[in-house]
């Protein structure tokens, strides 16, 4: 159905916007979550209005209220709504209440991750205190060569039987290493969900198929990937442009209404073994092998970060994206503000343009100034 | 202690079980239906001694139980008996193996049931769809109009009514998903009936189900557990390839599923269906048409209640844990 069809038909009807489309008012452009396909698409935000008079009134009455030339607008509009599918016409909506904005999860800690460079940490230990947090899955990235593929297969053994469902891996690329000897290790191990080898020779990818055939075989597959890029340091980390964005499903963007997408329920080891909200914060609290995860977890400094939510941050409260948005609150435009946008944020709620953030006035400076907070020691092959 | 049955790959149960370790202590022992285990078992006047694998217990440690999946959970504790040369008798034997497994069974869920909360149908089999049917109707719940025929003018003369007609299995349909062999997927749709349906059909065949193809505005998937109902609305009309069922969809456009607030007076009428077929937990599908009117087209005690969860935010997962924790003393 089209516009034309609808304002010549359904006058007397509604027009109803499916639950699982949810809209989000932001500053220049707007935008329309489709929780069910998981896209979102954005419109001017002085369309936004017209949700509110969707569910107050029937379409004769929206209309009427239109002037002349508001009204090819307001067509326009409804072609883009029926397009996407967005909106159905009905006598009554009462039948479908919106999706409840509540969430939870069944784990203390969700994610983890653990940064390796100069010495190992006592990964048992952080294992077995992150099963009984629940977590789920667990990431760690290695700047060095001490660990390497065959300390991976280990930590792999040792998160069999826990909570852990999946193990992401960036790990410096060994060039005395076949492609086989990787494919082994990722194969053995079904925990491993990722691979990325960084420092590597080529951009390629090796494909591990798990020794499923046809149809399944696409389901069943994974790929390592390999970058020639260094991934040097925590730095690395904090990147938010376009494609960056999650695509939005029911609870993450419940989620996001609540809580901040990167930190929430998320503990770091860094590399120096020191336990952190992310890497590259500031604010240590303690050596993982004298403090108990679970204690550490328990404290309301810890979890302070985790309600810092999009809505509450400059810039991002603004922005139509801000709940399909992990932001990041290591690497801030104005490190010393506490509210302040994501450094290495690419868009501009105002104008609804997306650019390099490093174009941005100070940008290269303000990370010059991260960096120059940081002690590289870098150990190279 | 909670035990759970079902099958090693079901997504529910370890979403459930991870609710269940989030909010209580309790000790779970899951056993799945597709696995083999080394099974020791001991019953004695209304008390018995498991231990699968590792795991050993009593009835009396036993709180709650979830019959997710699944018929008998032990699998081969029976082995196969086989006469050399005479397949009769192999044949003879296989069949009082079964007998055998059967009376256990049933004895095993009489005591289960007794001691302890049971959530889910006992046999782990879907009720007969003919026999819900009827107990639907006898309590006021509309359902499409059915019937059962081997003959192909019966198939003729629907077709020739012109009000449009699906066919569908009496039972649960095929639904095989082969992991081991050929690694590919078997399962039957719901189909419309057309003159092509009969091309080639003898006059005489196997009895086939016919339901009157009724024009929906929407479906519901409806979840139960105990008296609480959660529902969603599947809007699949739009999509020609969707038109007749949900489960065949696409993935460019899955179908929107929204919260959906069900009038009491259905909900009420599900309820005592429910009680009727023994089902303290499950899900009916339905249907409403441009009307408003609703149709019940079937129950399923074990179908996966996780993506309608999920996109409705809905929190079943968490419902079950708290039904199966709430017995730990
Ligand atoms: S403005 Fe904030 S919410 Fe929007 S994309 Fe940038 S970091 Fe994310």
């Amino acid at each position: 159905m089209d516009a034309k069809t609808l304002l010549r038909d359904c006058l007397d009807k509604y027009v109803f916007l499916y639950s699982d489309c949810v809209p989000v008012e932001g500053y220049a452009a707007s935008a329309i979550y489709d929780l069910t396909r998981r896209l979102i698409s954005t419109f001017p935000s002085a369309y936004f209005p017209f949700f509110e008079l969707f569910r107050a009134r029937r379409l004769r009455d929206i209309v009427a209220e239109l002037g002349p030339e508001e009204r090819d607008d307001f067509v326009a509009f409804l072609d883009f709504l029926l397009e996407h599918e967005y909106v159905a016409v009905v006598d009554d909506a009462a039948s479908f209440p919106a999706i409840s904005g509540e969430w939870d999860a069944p784990c203390t800690i969700h994610n983890a991750i653990l940064d390796v460079r100069g010495q190992h940490h006592d990964y048992l230990k952080i294992v077995e205190e992150l099963g009984a947090l629940g977590c789920q899955h667990l990431q760690v990235r290695s700047y060095s060569k001490i660990f390497g593929i065959c300390e991976l297969a280990e930590l792999a053994r040792l998160c069999r039987g826990s909570s852990i469902q999946t193990l992401e891996a960036v790990l410096p690329y060994d060039p005395s290493l076949r492609d086989d000897d990787y494919v082994a290790v990722v194969s053995a191990h079904r925990v491993i969900a990722g691979l990325v080898l960084h420092s590597a020779d080529a951009e390629r990818r090796i494909a591990v198929d798990y020794g499923a055939r046809e149809s399944v075989a696409k389901l069943l597959t994974m790929e390592i990937q390999l970058t020639t890029r260094p991934i040097e340091s925590h730095l690395d980390c904090g990147h938010l442009s376009q494609r960056q964005l999650l695509p939005p499903s029911t609870p993450s963007f419940n989620e996001l209404h609540h809580f901040n997408g990167c930190l929430n329920r998320k503990l770091s080891i860094d590399e120096g073994g020191q336990v952190r909200n992310c890497p590259a914060m500031r604010g240590s609290f303690g050596d993982h092998r004298s403090v108990s995860l679970a204690d550490v977890v328990a404290r309301e400094d810890f979890r302070r970060v985790w309600r810092a939510k999009n809505d509450e941050i400059q810039g991002c409260r603004d922005c139509p994206y801000r709940y399909a948005c992990t932001g990041c609150r290591a690497l801030l435009e104005e490190p010393d503000v506490q509210d302040s946008k994501p450094l290495k944020c690419g868009y501009d709620p105002y104008t609804d343009a997306w650019a390099d953030w490093r174009t941005r006035a100070n940008a290269t400076a303000t990370m010059a100034r991260y960096q120059a907070r940081l002690h590289l020691p870098i150990v190279r092959s | 202690m909670i035990l759970i049955f079902s099958s090693s790959g079901d997504p529910s149960t370890l979403d459930v079980m991870r609710w269940i370790h989030h909010l209580s202590g309790a000790r779970v022992v899951r056993i799945n239906a597709d696995e083999e285990y080394r099974v020791e078992l001991t019953f004695a006047d209304d008390d018995f001694h498991v231990r699968v694998n590792d795991d050993a217990f009593r009835l009396a440690d036993v709180s709650s139980a979830w019959l997710r999946k699944g018929g008998f959970w032990f699998k081969g504790l029976f082995p196969a008996v086989t006469a050399a040369g005479r397949p009769a008798l192999t044949r003879h034997l296989g069949q009082m193996l079964e007998r055998e497994n059967r009376a256990l069974r049933d004895h095993f869920h009489y005591v289960l049931r007794k001691r302890c909360a049971v959530l889910g149908s006992a046999h782990g089999s879907t009720p007969n769809k003919l026999v819900v049917l009827e107990r639907a109707r006898e309590l006021g719940l509309r359902t499409p109009p059915f019937s059962v025929s081997n003959l192909r003018s019966h198939a003729q003369s629907l077709l020739a009514s012109g009000d449009g007609y699906v066919t569908k299995a009496m039972s649960d349909g095929l639904y095989l998903f082969d992991a081991t062999d050929s690694k590919t997927g078997y399962y039957t749709y719901t189909e419309a009936l057309g003159p092509q349906s009969l091309e080639g059909a003898a006059e005489r065949g196997a009895p086939s189900f016919f339901q009157r193809y009724v024009e929906k505005a929407f479906e519901l998937r409806i979840f139960f557990l105990d008296d609480q109902f959660r529902a969603g609305a599947i809007f699949s009309q739009n999509d020609e390839k969707t038109r007749v069922d949900y489960r065949k969809y696409n993935d460019e456009r899955p179908n929107r599923v929204i919260p959906f607030r069900l009038p009491q007076e259905i909900e009420h009428k599900l309820s005592l269906l429910a009680r009727a077929l023994d089902l303290n937990t499950g899900s009916f599908d339905m249907i409403v048409d441009a009307q408003g009117e609703y149709y019940l087209l079937e129950v399923n005690p074990v179908g996966q209640f996780g993506p309608l969860s999920e996109k409705c935010n809905l929190g079943i997962e968490r419902m079950i844990a708290e039904r199966l924790v709430a017995h730990e003393h």
